[in-house]
């Protein structure tokens, strides 16, 4: 935080190539002759967010519900999973390999199946969004349980710790900086989760989230609100990204390098 | 607080599954309140030979056997092994609370054993804000609040500067006035082992053997100027001799 008013440059440049970002779209719609309906000039999605805010307002609340459900339900059940997974290695050699599994299937795949088994609705965006951020919660959690220094454990051993001690005092704490990694990915997961799940599943009673409303303005040719709903898409995940840094920062800024450094 | 327990081993063995005999044959014996050194090149199993006295691994043969009072051991590492995520008071206070006795550190608080190691101004700061130095003091505070009859020392000041080394081993011996455990030091330093020790055990490689035993009748107590005297300068050109004996064999 504190950097940025150190070095101004890491306000000025990002400034500039916005500008220039905006330069290249006007560029690009004059010299190759862009209808409208093609690529809306900036001002025109600007005035498509005036037009559409209530619109757009409301599906970006269904879009955060979802996205939150699933996030959240990632972030309990990722977290448990791992905590069961480090502690048996009957579960962990019997469940990983699914859990790896199930990751390798693309997210649309999975949408398709779960909207025909659970029906459309915020049920199934909810499940999607949580599906594709489980396995990054799981998989980094693992290993920061995992990876604990040789020293510590030994000296746990040698202080005859518990094995419930040993997790609680030592892996837990130990896996905290790798969970919030994790997490973080699951956050940027969890939104196009979500949005991807309302493509498919977005229609309850005529309103939807963000996806839905993106398939709706696409079918009317609203190319400019499509390009406003995709920017507050973008904006979403800017909201749960920076929500597990200040987490992390909380949890982890007293005693932890990452957290303190002001990197990423 | 029982004095420390005699330690003895007896032709003892360490091989790591297949693997090639890490320690062959060792026999050494620690009296009551003796401080043992172990010098030795890289590899030979120095470490591994703690960790035996520790109880932290199996033999594979031989008999580690203690006599006099029943083993208490702690261990102070090579790395300080702190928590970063527990402040300096919290640290010390660990071992206590694994045992289950929140309240009862032995011989003193936990703020007690940071003063005696000078980490009063440090109660509640975090391992990263600390020097090296600093963190080393708060991993003996750790190991000594458990007031241990048996000490095993992994060459704890390897990675410090030459005076905080120094000054830590007259901490040390000061607190072993006090407490008179038992120890086995391992350290790659040769006038460290012969200023803190009893005697030196000189160790060579593949695999580990007791090279050569030599008593160290310098008196106690020691202090920073025992380092000055004739008699300490000619045990550690002794001993130095020794180990390079063993080095180029």
């Amino acid at each position: 935080m504190r950097s940025v008013w150190e070095n101004p440059l890491k306000v000025i440049l990002p400034f500039i190539t916005g500008c220039l970002l905006l330069a290249l779209w006007y560029g690009a719609k004059s010299l190759w002759d862009l209808h409208d309906f093609i690529l809306p000039a900036p001002h025109q999605v600007l005035v498509a967010f005036s037009q559409e805010w209530s619109v757009l307002l409301k599906a970006t609340w269904i879009t955060l519900l979802g996205a939150g459900i699933g996030f959240s339900a990632s972030v309990i059940v990722g977290f448990s999973m791992a905590l069961a997974l480090v502690s048996s290695k009957w579960l962990r050699y019997g469940i990983y390999p699914y859990i790896i599994f199930m990751q390798m299937t693309p997210i649309i795949a999975t949408a398709a199946i779960v909207v025909i088994l659970f029906d459309v609705g915020l049920q199934s965006v909810a499940l999607i969004a949580f599906l594709i951020g489980f396995f990054p919660i799981v998989a980094s959690t693992l290993q920061g349980l995992q990876s604990v220094p040789e020293g510590q454990e030994e000296m746990f051993r040698l202080y005859k710790a518990s094995p419930l001690q040993e997790l609680f005092l030592l892996r837990v704490p130990n896996s905290l900086p790798y969970f919030f990694t994790g997490a973080k990915i699951a956050a940027t997961l969890a939104v196009i989760g979500s949005v991807t799940g309302e493509i498919f599943a977005g229609s309850t009673n005529g309103s939807g989230g963000l996806g839905f409303l993106i398939m709706i303005f696409k079918s009317e040719l609203k190319i400019a609100a499509l390009y406003a709903a995709t920017l507050i898409c973008c904006l979403v995940g800017f909201i749960f990204v920076a929500m597990v840094l200040y987490f992390r920062h909380v949890a982890l800024h007293k005693w932890h390098e990452s957290a303190f450094s002001g990197k990423d | 607080m029982a004095d420390g327990p005699n330690i003895n081993l007896q032709s003892v063995s360490k091989r790591f599954g297949e693997g090639p005999l890490v320690l062959e044959e060792v026999s050494l014996s620690a009296g009551s309140g003796e401080i043992v050194a172990i010098v030795g090149p890289s590899g030979c199993g120095k470490s591994t030979l703690l960790r035996l006295i520790a109880d932290l691994l199996p033999a594979t043969s031989g008999e580690i056997s203690a006599s006099g009072s029943e083993v208490d051991p702690a261990f102070i590492f090579q790395d300080p092994t702190l928590l970063p995520w527990s402040t300096v008071r919290n640290n010390i206070s660990l071992p206590s609370r694994l045992k289950g006795n929140n309240s009862d550190l032995h011989g003193g608080s936990a703020e007690e054993w940071a003063n005696r190691l000078g980490l009063e101004r440090a109660l509640d700061y975090y391992p990263r804000q600390l020097s090296g130095g600093m963190r080393m003091r708060v991993s003996i505070a750790r190991a000594l609040s458990q007031a241990p009859n048996l000490l095993l020392l992994d060459e704890p000041f390897g990675a410090l500067d030459a005076i905080t080394r120094n000054r830590l081993n007259e901490e040390l011996l000061e607190l072993h006035a006090q407490s008179r455990w038992t120890a086995f030091f391992v350290t790659h330093s040769v006038s460290e082992a012969v200023f803190l020790s009893h005697r030196v055990v000189i160790m060579e490689n593949h695999p580990g053997r007791v090279a050569a035993t030599i008593e160290n009748p310098l008196p106690f107590p020691r202090n920073a100027h025992t380092r000055e005297l004739i008699e300490f300068q000619q045990r550690v050109a002794e001993a130095t001799t020794l180990l390079q004996e063993v080095l180029q064999s």
